[in-house]
């Protein structure tokens, strides 16, 4: 059985460089079990359609770019930028039902937004409030990469950074610490928000050698999570105030700041877009570099594990998972997908009825 | 929580076997929150303990709140650091005063304590005596040396209505049963003291045929699980005052689900946490492995899915 998708939400169909003004600019993409292609119109309107030819299914993404239109390169039907077939060689007039289905598209923050419900009810607000790239007190570096895994495991390992210290060790991780925080999380209708402080840690061992040894850092973490699967995420270091609990008040030595979006491509696949980079207040020399590598080097570390699990959940797909402590963030931000989910295919199933 | 007040032992003293009385003031000597009967306060110990007592203070005298405290050496430590710890001068921290026991007006009431579950019932007394309503307390302890507060009820315009029931002097023993036959309308049942009191009172009163919304009870330890506890309680929602009665053998989780009131949840089995939800006032019966000792000693969140309450009633913000 196929999973069923949010519709009624914006997903993120990549960075606004993925789609050029060049003549094979054509990206292709699966968003939410759906083929999209996405290109840009001379004037640099990004356009997403339905990547599907109505007369035979021809993929539109193996097609040509003809001015604002779409040429079909099987029978060379021609599309306008509204989907509407302009013109079927051979034929006067169009047919019926000739036309492809266009989705509402939205550039922010440098990312490409595509919503795949009821376009009547695309708006803008609900669109992921992201870092931009282009915010001047930021400096940031984007990047992408595909897991073979089901994006409700994404949103679990994203709930949950107790896994910093396992997945993460010879990257982000270098302490047990964040595997004993008990985040609480608070909720909201399309997500949740969690804040917390993990004191007194080593360095990540990614920078651990910049630091004397017994250098001790307060973490302060505030995380946004939204529908389908975006994660905002402001991660701050401050030289360890000696608190155990409340604020870190020493010297907040970076302030980084990460944007994610998960796009399921289907239930067994995901595209990941992340960025990640400090504030020009606190950047220190070659730093922004090293978190970029780092930063992709600890997403295959997530890569490896997300489809190790996939692979075995899928060999064992009656097995029962037992739940801990660290359920909580995942339990939650599931919860709150599920009960939109459930709340559209109970709209649909009495839009049907009726 | 943010509003602690700062108070100060005006006075400690011996009230029975094992029982002191604190008299508290506010260490600026001004006017503390009143309260009405059957009014609880946490108490902030130095030691970071937050513990709940109901205050037993003597009517007129809104600059001082009473506790009556019954060490308990086999306890969670916060009375025995009152009594070891706590003495004349002390200062300590108390929140403004909660009541989730409070006497229902207009009814006449049938007063159960057990104990030291008297602090609050004593107060109810009083509240009755004054106000003129019917009433009659029944005070059971296991000997007259446990009984505090003996003075001041003797010495009081209700004395007569006090029936003293002494475990040693087996012709005094309560005789819930026959107390309780034949529910009367006009009259609400409060019970409060230790758990094998409060079940035989209470199993009393329902075997009679006492409708819960008649049976008032506030329970003070947080003893072992115990099947027999799985009782009513009711959920009040802080922001819309709606309140949701949680049937015996139902979860907190799904009478509020029944109500429309959503509350995330995962693995129903208290592990994982995903239902936490703040708990504003009231003393959860916390069954979950999720909370650690501190979190379930500050009483400030549950699981729903498997936490019931010890006090009738708990006060949450979903």
């Amino acid at each position: 059985m196929s999973e069923t998708f949010l519709k009624n939400a914006w997903y993120c169909a990549g960075w606004d460089t993925d789609v050029g003004i060049g003549k094979d600019d054509l990206v292709a993409r699966r968003i939410a079990g759906r083929s999209i292609l996405l290109y840009r119109k001379p004037d640099g309107t990004a356009v997403a359609m339905e990547d599907r030819c109505p007369h035979r299914s021809a993929p539109l993404s193996l097609g040509r770019k003809e001015g604002d239109a779409i040429r079909c390169m099987y029978h060379g039907m021609l599309f306008g930028p509204d989907g509407h077939c302009l013109k079927v060689p051979g034929m006067d007039r169009i047919p019926p039902g000739a036309s492809v289905p266009v989705l509402p598209l939205v550039e922010k923050n440098n990312w490409i937004w595509v919503w795949m419900g009821d376009p009547a009810r695309a708006d803008p607000a609900l669109i992921c409030d992201a870092y931009s790239l282009d915010d001047p007190d930021l400096v940031l570096r984007g990047n992408s990469i595909r897991i073979d895994t089901n994006y409700r495991q994404e949103i679990a390992n994203l709930a949950d950074l107790s896994h910093i210290s396992w997945v993460h060790d010879v990257t982000f991780g270098g302490t047990q610490s964040w595997g004993d925080i008990r985040p609480r999380h608070s909720r909201h209708p399309r997500g949740i928000e969690t804040t917390y402080v993990v004191r007194a840690i080593p360095a990540p061992n990614f920078v651990r050698h910049l630091f004397p040894e017994e250098a001790r850092f307060d973490i302060d973490v505030r995380v946004t999570l939204t529908v389908p699967c975006n994660f905002v995420m402001n991660f701050r270091v401050h030289a360890a105030d000696g608190e155990t609990s409340g604020p870190a008040k020493g010297n907040l030595l970076l302030d980084t700041f990460t944007s994610q979006s998960v796009t399921p491509r289907d239930e067994n696949s995901i595209d990941y877009y992340f960025s990640w980079g400090t504030s020009r207040a606190t950047i220190a020399p070659g730093i922004i570099d090293l978190m970029y590598r780092t930063n992709f080097e600890a997403f295959l570390e997530d890569k490896r594990i997300l489809e190790g699990q996939r692979q075995r959940q899928l060999e064992y797909p009656d097995a029962p998972q037992i739940d801990i402590v660290h359920d909580a963030g995942p339990g939650r931000m599931l919860w709150v997908l599920d009960k939109l989910i459930e709340e559209e295919t109970r709209e649909e199933a009495g839009k049907a009825a009726a | 929580m943010s509003d602690w007040i700062d108070v100060i032992v005006a006075e400690k003293r011996a009230e029975a076997q094992d029982i002191a009385a604190f008299v508290l003031q506010a260490t600026d000597g001004g006017v503390l929150p009143a309260y009405e009967a059957g009014a609880h306060i946490d108490v902030r110990l130095p030691n970071g303990l937050i513990r709940q007592y109901s205050l037993c203070g003597e009517p007129g005298r809104p600059d001082r709140y009473e506790l009556g405290i019954l060490m308990e050496a086999a306890g969670r430590g916060g009375s025995r650091f009152f009594h070891e710890q706590v003495g004349e001068g002390s200062v300590i921290q108390v929140s403004p005063p909660r009541n989730l026991f409070g006497i229902v007006p207009g009814k006449a009431a049938l007063l159960f304590a057990g104990g030291i579950g008297v602090t609050p019932i004593l107060a109810m007394a009083e509240h009755a005596s004054r106000s003129g309503a019917a009433f009659e307390m029944h005070y059971c302890t296991r000997s007259a040396s446990r009984a505090a507060f003996r003075r001041r009820i003797d010495a009081s315009a209700f004395a007569s209505r006090v029936c003293y029931h002494f475990d040693d002097q087996p012709e005094t023993r309560l005789d819930a049963r026959s107390l309780l036959r034949g529910p009367r309308l006009d009259t609400h049942i409060y019970v409060c003291g230790p758990d094998g009191f409060m079940d035989y009172v209470l199993g009393a009163a329902r075997e009679a045929g006492w409708s819960e919304s008649a049976i008032h009870f506030e329970r003070f330890s947080a003893a072992e699980l115990d099947a027999s506890r799985d009782g009513a309680f009711e959920i009040e929602i802080a922001d819309s005052g709606r309140v949701i009665a949680v049937p015996a053998g139902k979860s907190a989780l799904e009478a509020l689900a029944a109500a429309g009131i959503d509350i995330p949840v995962s693995c129903e089995q208290g592990i994982c946490g995903t239902c936490l939800t703040e708990v504003i006032a009231g003393v959860p019966d916390h069954r979950d492995m999720f909370l650690s000792e501190a979190e379930r000693a500050a009483n400030n969140c549950f699981t729903p899915c498997c936490s019931r309450a010890l006090t009738s009633r708990l006060v949450i913000q979903p």
